[in-house]
């Protein structure tokens, strides 16, 4: 967040300066904070006292640019793929921006697992945290994908929790991304009959199911 | 196509673009894309536990699907 104060003629005049400083259009200036402290007095025929206009303008970097920028990269990256494709949704909150869209790729943008839309969510990530310095999260999402695959987990979960307690052995599942290795500790956390954990290193980590210990 | 997605999203990581070098190798089955980036740039492309290398190579596979040609990424120093 910029704080910055700027006098000019009038103060439509310190509006254009104001966006000229902080590299913007002059009218997205008005979607930014402008506090005006004094109108300014312009003098009569140059005769008198004249005063320039001062305003305060409270810019906050994150407010507009981050969401032009997310459409902008994942625009270049999908136009280079040979993907066409809708947004249909976009949403930015306080830590997020939320992204939905169709095409006729989907399966191709999603990959085996969300392997492809993870990567391409990672990326624009990066991109547009260096490009704006902002520390929202970006999330991707196509066709609704995310709650499909939120399901999808929950289920494969219970379904694991449920050979386990008929078995008594543990059961490890595919190797997960943090995000949906979360999503089991969650969906099981509150089953008296079973635990989890998770184990190995790095990309190959994944969420083992055990029975509870009873005794302990 | 394979090419200018590896091209933009480097040179949108580093500092500096213009002395990405970024050179393709074409063969009968495969393709393949030599990059060369600045030293200082070098951990940008490749990111913590070659995450950034990983996703990038993840989304060059992807691209390539379409051209049909399998396509490999070497990031040289």
């Amino acid at each position: 967040m910029k704080v910055i104060e700027v006098e000019g003629k009038t103060v439509e005049d310190a509006k254009r300066r104001a966006a000229e400083e902080l590299g913007l259009n002059a009218d997205s200036v008005d979607d930014n904070l402008v506090e005006i402290i004094d109108e300014g007095k312009s003098g009569i025929f140059g005769f008198g006292v004249s005063r320039p206009a001062k305003i305060r303008v409270t810019y906050n970097a994150d407010i507009k640019d981050v969401g032009a920028n997310v459409k902008t990269v994942l625009n270049e990256i999908l136009t280079r793929m040979g993907v066409k494709y809708i947004i249909n949704e976009f949403h930015e909150g306080e830590s997020k921006v939320y992204v939905e869209f169709e095409s006729d790729d989907s399966g191709l943008i999603i990959g085996k697992k969300g392997r492809n839309l993870e990567a391409i969510q990672f990326i624009v990530n990066v991109i547009v945290s260096q490009q704006t310095s902002t520390e929202k999260k970006i999330i991707l999402d196509i066709e609704g994908y995310r709650a499909k695959r939120e399901r999808a987990i929950k289920k494969v979960s219970f379904e694991a929790a449920k050979k386990v307690m008929r078995t008594g052995k543990p059961v490890v599942l595919e190797p997960m991304n943090p995000f949906e290795r979360r999503l089991v500790h969650l969906s099981l956390q509150n089953h008296d009959k079973v635990e989890t954990k998770s184990e190995g290193m790095g990309i190959y980590r994944k969420v083992k199911i055990l029975p509870k210990n009873v005794s302990e | 196509m394979c090419k200018e997605v590896v091209e933009y999203i480097v040179k949108s990581l580093v500092d500096r673009p213009d002395q990405v070098e970024l050179r393709e190798i074409e063969g009968d089955k495969s393709t393949i894309l030599e990059l060369r980036v600045p030293k200082d740039d070098m951990g940008k492309v490749i990111g913590k536990h070659g995450r950034i290398a990983r996703a990038i190579r993840t989304v060059m596979t992807a691209a390539s699907v379409k051209s049909g040609k399998r396509v490999v990424l070497e990031i040289l120093d």
